[in-house]
């Protein structure tokens, strides 16, 4: 709990601890059982205050968590699609560095291609294949940014339906 | 945001061209391999032979993407701008720490060429069926004018 929280809490406290002695000022109370007494009725009401506005908060949270939850569900088969594309993506670039690229080269060589000529042409195909895988990147990646879009666009909506119960997701987060 | 479906065959496009790539150097393709000995002393013919070779496989891209009027104006758009994407790169050359490799002024024309027309689709969806045919044709075109510039340069030298 930060000191901000507890400050709160204890302002909170003093002020229910003061509105509850101000109503037994006028009281037939014993004034050395007055102190005790407020303190144990202020500390009571805190208390229950305190639980009734837990079970709310969390009953937020979890329908905040719920929404997500059930958007992750929706979505699966998206963010699974993205996963697999980058995936392959990934595959195919380490075996262009790894395997096709040392086959050109032992095809070159064993073709006896002068060692300027291979390095020149093998330049250019290495140039031109991370080009385009670079470009296959750049596209899947625009297309998990707009997935991505759609899903926060659906979980502002779910937020906003749970802020409408009169809370602040985001202040229950903070 | 582009379908799935379109997604998919836009990379597997791609993918298929880099596969070609491979293919014709490991099984020692007739074009390639011919140049690479019969001009390995003259520099100027062979980078000429290289600018070809690759702006004929960057061409080949606007072959496979078949049924161009079939796609969405969003996929279409997607797969123009790769291709002003690709060529842009092409354009910028390659250049590594032990080489330079410099296009010759010829190839970055025809690039250039390129790049505005497929922008000038980009820009103008409406009438891009037309213009994109004009694209494809312009292939046929590309390889005849490097044959022609190739000789050029043979008789030169």
């Amino acid at each position: 709990m930060s000191i901000n929280t507890l400050n709160a809490k204890q302002d909170y406290t003093e002020k229910i601890e003061s509105e509850v002695a101000g109503i037994l000022e006028n009281t037939t109370v014993d004034e050395k059982e007055k102190a005790p007494l407020v303190k144990a009725i202020a500390g009571r009401i805190c208390e229950m205050v305190s639980l009734s506005s837990l079970h709310e908060r969390l009953g937020i949270l979890y329908e905040y968590e719920k929404n997500y939850l059930s958007l992750v569900k929706e979505y699966k088969e998206e963010i699974k699609f993205a996963a697999n594309l980058q995936e392959d993506l990934r595959k195919e670039r380490t075996k262009f560095f790894a395997e096709s690229l040392r086959e050109v080269s032992q095809t070159l060589k064993d073709a006896q291609v002068s060692t300027d000529v291979a390095s020149t042409w093998l330049m250019e195909l290495v140039n031109s294949y991370t080009n385009s895988l670079n470009l296959s990147g750049n596209l899947i990646d625009e297309h998990t940014v707009d997935t991505i879009g759609i899903i926060r666009k659906e979980a502002k909506k779910g937020a906003s339906t749970v802020k409408g119960k009169g809370n602040d997701i985001n202040d229950i987060k903070e | 945001m582009i379908l799935k479906s379109e997604l998919e065959e836009l990379l597997s496009n791609l993918r298929k061209a880099r596969s070609i790539l491979v293919e014709e150097f490991v099984s020692e393709n007739p074009d390639i391999f011919t140049a690479m000995f019969k001009y390995d002393n003259d520099n100027v013919v062979m980078n000429m032979y290289i600018d070809c070779y690759f702006i004929t496989w960057l061409n080949y891209h606007l072959e496979v993407f078949s049924c161009f009027n079939a796609k969405s104006v969003s996929c279409r758009n997607w797969f123009l701008s790769c291709m002003s994407d690709l060529i842009s790169k092409y354009l910028k050359g390659v250049n590594t720490d032990s080489h330079v490799y410099k296009r010759s002024e010829f190839a970055y024309t025809l690039l250039e060429k390129k790049k505005a027309a497929i922008m000038h689709i980009i820009k103008c969806s409406d009438s891009n069926k037309l213009k994109y045919n004009k694209l494809v044709y312009a292939v046929e075109k590309d390889k005849k004018l490097f044959e022609r510039e190739i000789a050029k340069l043979k008789e030169e030298a």
